[in-house]
């Protein structure tokens, strides 16, 4: 459906406005379910905790690491952590 | 041959926080490692560097598409701040031959800088209009870092159909779109206050959505109580 038919449908006449709540209601339509997929690799470097997740990013489905819990370099799911550890990483947020 | 490794993640801010279980023990006997809650003293941070080693798999939002997925370049290998900017380079390629200053391109394989990026100008870094410099607000080093050098081979598409007409076409299945038609009824009804009509293209808008999420999965669902439940 092209943007201005969804204009019609729904009465509005101002071009930027009606392309502002399309662009929020894409990303309202994504947080309950996935129409564009992305994945993405980033490298693991030794003693270090943060990694910058994507911009585009809206919600996330899955993160998985080499190796965990096995040794055929396959990529497993990984849990997510409810708490924190106790030892505390340098390089901080 | 890899060993076996056992990793974890959190989320803080906007920062994705890895920490893996060290199963090297000290051989300190008064060390916390040894007793009564070393399972949680023993995750840290990643205690050896593995290329490729993260897989994120994330949603993101269609508000452009890519036309082209065969003409793309590959010669961007750092990034910097400039003036508060994004600004690319590598290569020695003079971009302005392939790109034009306002067009829309988007970055993959690219860590935080994935996504929609428009063009304010070029500039010569190594070479003739050899960086780009873009409309995304950025913060880091003013410098070529090295940390700001990208991890992957950055694919930069050119072909863009960018949301921003009345003649663009969504990228959304046909039924999404009628759901998208009630989204904005009810954004236009919340403008004028008449809350009662809000609610009702929310909820028909959420309808929509869940109907169509459900055409996805076959078969009955059932919410089934647990293995360890009373019963």
């Amino acid at each position: 459906m092209k943007v201005k038919e969804i204009m019609e449908r729904a009465s509005i006449t101002e071009t930027g406005r009606a392309l502002a709540y399309i662009k929020d209601g894409l990303e309202e339509i994504n947080t309950i379910h996935e129409t564009h997929v992305n994945v993405e690799r980033i490298d693991i470097t030794k003693d270090k905790r943060f990694y910058d997740l994507p911009n585009d990013m809206i919600k996330i489905l899955s993160v998985r690491a080499k190796n965990h819990m096995n040794t055929k370099d396959e990529y497993r799911k990984i849990p997510r952590s409810i708490y924190e550890p106790i030892i505390e990483d340098a390089d901080g947020v | 041959m890899a060993t076996v490794k056992e990793y974890a993640y959190y989320i803080k801010g906007t920062k994705l926080a890895l920490i893996e279980k060290d199963t090297a023990f000290d051989n300190d006997p008064n060390s916390r490692d040894y007793g009564p809650g070393a399972e949680y003293a023993n995750w840290k941070s990643p205690i050896e560097a593995i290329a490729d080693g993260i897989e994120l798999e994330y949603v993101y939002s269609p508000e452009y598409s890519i036309e082209r997925t065969n003409s793309s370049l590959t010669s961007i290998t750092n990034w910097r701040s400039n003036g508060g900017y994004l600004q690319l380079k590598g290569g020695s390629v003079n971009y302005d031959t392939t790109l034009d200053v306002d067009n829309y391109f988007v970055l993959r394989n690219a860590g935080q800088h994935n996504g929609l990026h428009k063009i304010k100008e070029f500039s010569n870094v190594d070479g003739t209009n050899d960086g780009i410099t873009t409309y995304t607000k950025v913060s880091g080093s003013s410098g070529w870092a090295t940390d700001q050098q990208f991890q992957e081979v950055p694919k930069l598409y050119y072909h863009i159909n960018v949301l921003n007409d009345e003649a663009d076409e969504i990228d959304l299945p046909s039924y999404l779109s009628k759901a998208l038609v009630y989204y904005v009824k009810a954004r236009l009804a919340e403008d004028t206050m008449n809350l009662e009509a809000k609610e009702y293209f929310m909820k028909q808008f959420r309808k929509m959505v869940e109907k169509y999420d459900s055409t996805r999965y076959p078969g009955v669902r059932r919410i089934v109580s647990g293995f360890h439940a009373i019963r």
